[in-house]
């Protein structure tokens, strides 16, 4: 994942600063500017979605084989709730999984960026490594994201997962299932919260802009 | 004693079950037999509250289930066991852990008296040189013991086997179903077992219900079964890919 986001960095960072070459002729917001979208968008919406391929459709497959081989019927016969023993560790650990995974791999993709932009376009590291366009509501804005995209992942996975009916076929419908829903939410989340941090900053002025 | 009352069930618009009545006597070995997809496990599942009937009463010991919540189910789960047709053991603990499982749900906790039934409960299906092995470790004939063994822990009163020799070869078939016919001899444990089975049906059985197209269309005896006139009761204890059955 952190490898991707790397690639995602160097991609972004080289389109962004070939344009800014050719109608602007300056590149010294490209540092600022990208790690704004890092922080805000990119980390958080691009970490959560490849976790929903990986780890959604783990989640899928694991607990869908279990249904289709009757071992959630097992465990209820066990006395225990079967959401209650298998949704909740993997709810805690894909939320922690994803704010972690998140950070590192925004921190790579803007490192990675920082390179690109001075090994190709000799943009200097004090010049790029700056964090003044990044205030305190673009970082509650990616938390925020980031938080919610680790409880969607957990949820859309476990659902589908006990849902699955069949055999194999039902277990790989379940898992393509859960990639399409759980990246369709991230994307919508993304939006709604994005705008709602819009209309935040407006309201209450510069420092929160 | 277990008792279905007109039972019925349709999964969407299929129908599965149809005016099922049936009464299980206490100490029998009741089998449920019937071709694939006939609604042998569907029957069985609903006594445990793993499906909830359409139409229909179900009698546990006198008292009417099948309307009960699931958290009200966990004290029948605890009277009435039921060993399914995958193993079903979780493949992260051991032999030991998989069978005490249920015993540690049950008390919240205290282990050593957990692991402590579940030896016994291995003794019981002669199998307490596995109790540390890891399940993917074990044939096909070793994991339905344990599996029968894990139903055993709660000492309950009622055990449902869903087509136990299915996927086991002819010496592990028979291995187990011996270990029914032990369980039921040593523990005194009313048996439901589902099964097309045939040799199971005369090695084990003392009662014997068929199920076609949704109904039951026979109940009696293994004997009472060999000498029916039936056709269609014919044509299944023969094997005959002619007659009255249809897929």
């Amino acid at each position: 994942m952190t490898v991707t986001m790397g690639f995602v960095g160097m991609i972004l960072v080289y389109q962004g600063c070939t344009q800014a070459q050719r109608i602007l002729g300056d590149m010294s917001l490209i540092g600022p500017g990208f790690l704004q979208l890092v922080v805000r968008e990119f980390g958080p919406t691009i970490g959560a979605m490849m976790l929903a391929t990986r780890v959604g459709a783990g989640i899928a497959a694991e607990v869908g084989s279990m249904k289709v081989t009757e071992q959630i019927e097992a465990i209820r016969m066990c006395g225990a709730d079967p959401v209650e023993m298998l949704a909740a560790p993997r709810f805690v650990a894909c939320m922690v999984a994803t704010v972690v995974l998140a950070i590192l791999g925004s921190l790579i993709m803007y490192a990675i960026g920082g390179l690109t932009a001075h090994v190709a376009f000799g943009v200097s590291s004090a010049t790029f490594f700056s964090t003044r366009l990044v205030r305190p509501l673009d970082v509650i804005n990616g938390f925020s994201k980031i938080f919610v995209f680790g409880a969607i992942i957990p949820l859309v996975a476990m659902q589908s997962g006990l849902n699955a009916s069949g055999s194999s076929e039902g277990v790989g419908a379940a898992t393509t299932r859960t990639v399409i829903e759980a990246s369709l939410l991230i994307l919508m989340f993304d939006v709604l919260i994005g705008s709602f941090y819009f209309l935040l900053g407006q309201r209450t002025g510069f420092f929160f802009s | 004693m277990i008792e279905f009352r007109s039972l019925c069930k349709k999964f969407g618009t299929q129908e599965v079950l149809n005016d099922v009545t049936l009464k299980i006597e206490n100490k029998q070995v009741q089998f449920i037999i019937g071709m694939s997809g006939a609604g042998k496990s569907v029957l069985v599942k609903h006594v445990v509250g793993l499906l909830r009937a359409d139409s229909g009463e179900i009698y546990l010991d006198g008292e009417e289930i099948s309307r009960l919540r699931e958290r009200d189910f966990f004290r029948i789960r605890e009277k009435c066991g039921m060993v399914f047709q995958n193993p079903t053991l979780f493949d992260g603990l051991s032999i030991r852990e998989n069978i005490a499982m249920p015993l540690r749900k049950r008390w919240r906790g205290n282990k050593k008296a957990a692991n402590d039934l579940a030896d016994e409960a291995l003794d019981l299906v002669h199998m307490s040189a596995y109790g540390d092995t890891m399940p993917f470790v074990l044939g096909a004939g070793l994991k339905k013991r344990a599996a029968i063994a894990r139903a055993l822990a709660l000492k309950p009163q009622y055990l449902i086997y869903d087509e136990p020799t299915t996927g086991l070869d002819p010496l592990n078939a028979r291995r187990t179903d011996a270990l029914i016919k032990e369980m039921a001899q040593t523990t005194g444990i009313t048996s439901i077992v589902v099964s097309h089975d045939l040799r199971s049906i005369t090695d084990v059985a003392t009662q014997v219900a068929l199920l076609h197209e949704r109904k039951l269309r026979f109940v009696g005896t293994p004997q009472m079964l060999k000498a029916s006139a039936d056709p269609v009761v014919q044509q299944f204890i023969s094997g005959s890919a002619m007659g009255p059955i249809h897929e």
